[in-house]
């Protein structure tokens, strides 16, 4: 495995970086602002949803910025890299059909690429946290698995979307829709408590929720999640990996034919 | 090395192709999906050895395109396997993965980890890149405002870097403006030359035949053909040509090669034997006297009418007469390739000879009367002096021969003409009158203290083939000895040569033979006919006028 994994280092590594430095690139170029809209665009979603919800809706949750943010923070980049890695194979036709490398360099380029947004938003994250006057411990180092495990769950997404995507081009407007009522199924801007007990049994089925749930923990608590929530984000991670990674595997010689 | 196991590619076809989802569940329920099964390669083994250069040929649809993207392990073949060793280049498309929004340099970067180069390897060729592409001063602009010849003159330079052990070639050889194209094509030649497997797909059959080994011919998916370029060429022309009445069979089109129709010359270089085998426009070699015809190699490259092959030992010389030129070719690996085509050297040039003292090449045109010398720079052959001799008249000059330091010249008009050599001259020394009956010579020699001569036409240009030897060319008129019938001709006597320590001497047009004899005391000793192939068949005159 780590013998692989340098192998594969050495020969992709450099495109890897290569085209993860282009989607970067490609993104904010010719825009003003550039970079910062990475900063500016999680910032800007969370003021206007916190002056809604916290003045029309009054929700009334401790930290409410915080708590607003860091659920937009992760989801934002569950649904960025996903929608990003489900066109990439049909975006790369031109380079698959030319070029043999492997295929899933593809949507793990849009994965890290998305995933350079995410730190920059994870940065406005900080600031606010910072700014409310809320402490960093110790304990923020769990946060890391929690987005490693996140990381992963995205990974598993996009293989299996970019697949399907190739032999079904409606997957992108069924996505969609999935994705928004995906949003309203996961805690984000409201509070767990205003859950009907039946609705929480139905959460329990939502990786989101799990991973979005582990660091606001840590974050707003300031604690050590309990075992059962680590082992829940290693779950969900692992069985969309597996998923996504077996379907992937299975059809990518028939993606050529297909585009 | 490359290999292929019975591999064959089935592409399913849904009459409509499916796009979504409702589609497919509507109609995988009604049954309507029906597929077309398309065969694009079918059954296709061949192994080709490392450093070979291998063209495929084939109408558009025969499955070559598909060929390359199974050997480059883009497609999964359906059945069989291919086996390649070494690093495979793809240079499928210029500027795949290019990015019109990111700046020249970036797309170098991007586009060379595309093709697999890595960092350093680019970092250390950035410049290299720039100075070929000639495109110093817009590398930091967007691509997109490039015009589409600057792009890929830009994509030429980065795929053109690769050392790989595998060269996939697909149609392109060269871009850009006229004097870009001209470096570009060079490039290409020095990648294919550059000891790498290279397999070359093309249309232009003039490229094949001057780049490749060995060619594969691919109709329908199959092989109809693989081997010698020559061979596989000519059939596939003519078979386009001929498709339209009749299907034609290829192994009938390619009798030809068993046998020698007019060969013109026999020559031993480096212990390779070289057979001119003039009107079937080709020039064959092997290293022994021996095996039949159709075992020897043939020279890579289409020779209209070729006559004589010289070399230093290094560069090998053979007249295109025809065409008016000389084409020069080195030995790679093992096969002869063309390096060079030498131009402007008079009409129909028919003989070249290898002055050994002075280490050049003298040539004769035979229709414009101009000898020119040739010389090996150590890199390229130059053109040393092209003059055209007037005591040479309107006579049509097949040969030049180099005797005791002089030139003869054979046929001046009516006469034998000497000539001074040493110093590039070609002062005229003397001449020979010549009888009616020796007007059309082919050439002359000395051996012993005979002059040899053969003979064509008479002074009407009746063929009438004669071979005689005389000891003072003065006493052409009464003193010849007529050895016809000794080396027991049937045809015309061409060119002389002198291998080891026998004369070889060929015969041509209405019968075809190499023969070879020795000279002791002057007497005429151990006859030997190494090939007789006769009186000319169908196959052999079809390929004599085939273009």
């Amino acid at each position: 495995m780590l013998k692989q994994t340098v192998a594969f280092q050495s020969k992709y590594g450099f495109l890897l970086s290569q085209l993860v430095k282009r989607d970067f690139k490609t993104k904010y170029r010719r825009s003003v602002l550039g970079i910062l809209w990475s900063l500016l665009n999680p910032l800007l979603i969370m003021v206007v949803q916190y002056l809604v919800f916290s003045t029309l809706f009054r929700f009334d949750i401790p930290n409410y910025a915080v708590y607003l943010l860091s659920g937009i923070v992760m989801f934002n980049y569950m649904s960025e890299a996903t929608t990003q890695s489900m066109t990439c194979i049909i975006q790369n036709a031109s380079l698959i059909n030319k070029v043999n490398v492997p295929k899933y360099i593809y949507p793990f380029s849009r994965v890290l690429s998305t995933g350079v947004n995410f730190l920059l938003s994870l940065v406005a994250l900080y600031v606010v946290i910072i700014v409310t006057g809320m402490g960093i411990t110790f304990s923020h180092i769990a946060l890391l698995y929690g987005i490693a495990c996140m990381f992963v769950f995205i990974i598993g997404i996009s293989l299996l979307l970019s697949s399907l995507m190739v032999f079904f081009r409606d997957t992108q407007f069924l996505y969609s829709i999935v994705l928004t009522i995906w949003t309203y199924l996961t805690p984000i801007f409201y509070p767990e408590s205003i859950l009907p007990s039946y609705m929480i049994k139905v959460m329990e089925f939502n990786p989101m929720y799990h991973f979005i749930r582990f660091i606001r923990f840590i974050i707003l608590h300031q604690g050590i999640p309990v075992p059962k929530a680590w082992l829940y984000c290693a779950l969900f991670a692992i069985l969309s990996l597996v998923i996504g990674a077996y379907v992937f595997k299975r059809n990518q010689s028939k993606f050529i034919l297909n585009l | 090395m490359i290999e292929l196991n019975n591999v064959s590619m089935k592409f399913r076809m849904a009459n409509d192709r499916i796009m979504s989802l409702k589609e497919f569940v509507v109609k995988k329920i009604s049954g309507k999906i029906k597929y077309k099964e398309f065969v694009a390669l079918n059954d296709v083994s061949f192994t080709i050895q490392e450093g070979e250069v291998v063209g495929i040929i084939g109408g558009n649809g025969a499955g070559k395109s598909t060929l390359l993207k199974v050997i480059s392990g883009i497609l999964t073949p359906t059945d069989g396997n291919a086996k390649v060793s070494g690093s495979i280049a793809p240079l499928l498309e210029l500027g795949a993965g290019f990015d019109i929004d990111l700046t020249a340099r970036e797309n170098i970067f991007l586009n060379g980890a595309v093709l697999g180069y890595s960092k350093k390897y680019l970092i250390d060729k950035y410049d290299e890149i720039v100075e070929f592409s000639e495109l110093q001063e817009f590398m930091d602009i967007p691509i997109r405002n490039f015009s589409s010849g600057m792009t890929a003159r830009l994509a030429f330079s980065i795929a053109t870097l690769v050392k790989p052990d595998v060269l996939i070639v697909d149609e392109i050889l060269s871009v850009g403006d006229a004097k870009f194209q001209q470096k570009s094509s060079k490039r290409m030649r020095e990648l294919i030359n550059g000891g790498a497997t290279v397999l070359l797909v093309s249309h232009s059959i003039e490229q094949i035949r001057e780049i490749c080994t060995r060619v594969v011919w691919l109709e329908r998916g199959k092989i109809r053909m693989i081997g010698n370029t020559e061979e596989v060429i000519n059939s596939y022309l003519s078979y386009s040509n001929v498709n339209t009445q009749e299907e034609s069979n290829p192994t009938d089109l390619l009798k030809y090669t068993e046998k020698l129709y007019t060969p013109t010359y026999i020559n031993k270089i480096d212990n390779q034997y070289f057979i001119v085998d003039c009107w079937h426009h080709r020039v064959i070699y092997n290293n022994n006297l021996l095996d039949p015809i159709k075992k020897w190699k043939t020279v890579n490259g289409y020779f209209s009418i070729p006559h004589t092959i010289a070399s230093d030992g290094q560069a090998y010389l053979i007249e295109d007469t025809k065409n008016d030129k000389v084409k020069v070719l080195q030995k790679m690996g093992n096969a002869f390739n063309e390096t060079q085509l030498i131009g402007d050297i008079g009409g129909q040039p028919h003989k070249i000879i290898y002055d050994n003292i002075y280490k050049r090449f003298y040539g004769i045109s035979a229709s414009s009367q101009e000898v020119f010398v040739l010389k090996n720079d150590g890199k390229d052959i130059i053109k040393e002096k092209v003059v055209r001799l007037n005591y040479l008249g309107t006579a049509y000059v097949r040969a030049l021969s180099l005797i005791d330091g002089d030139i003869y010249f054979v046929s001046g008009p009516g006469k034998i003409t000497v000539a001074k050599s040493s110093d590039l001259s070609f002062d005229l020394i003397r001449e020979y009158k010549v009888p009616d009956e020796f007007q059309g010579m082919n050439d002359i020699v000395k051996i012993g203290s005979y002059f040899y001569l053969s003979v064509y036409q008479n002074a009407n240009g009746d063929i009438k083939p004669r071979l005689v030897r005389v000891k003072d060319l003065d006493h052409l008129h009464n003193d010849y000895e007529d050895i016809y019938d000794t080396l027991e001709l049937k045809g015309v006597p061409y060119y002389f040569s002198f291998i080891d320590d026998r004369v070889f001497i060929t015969e041509i047009d209405s019968y075809s033979t190499v023969k070879s004899f020795k000279v002791v005391d002057d007497q005429i000793v151990d006859l030997q006919v190494h090939y007789d192939c006769g009186v000319p068949d169908e196959f052999s005159k079809k390929r004599r006028k085939m273009k």
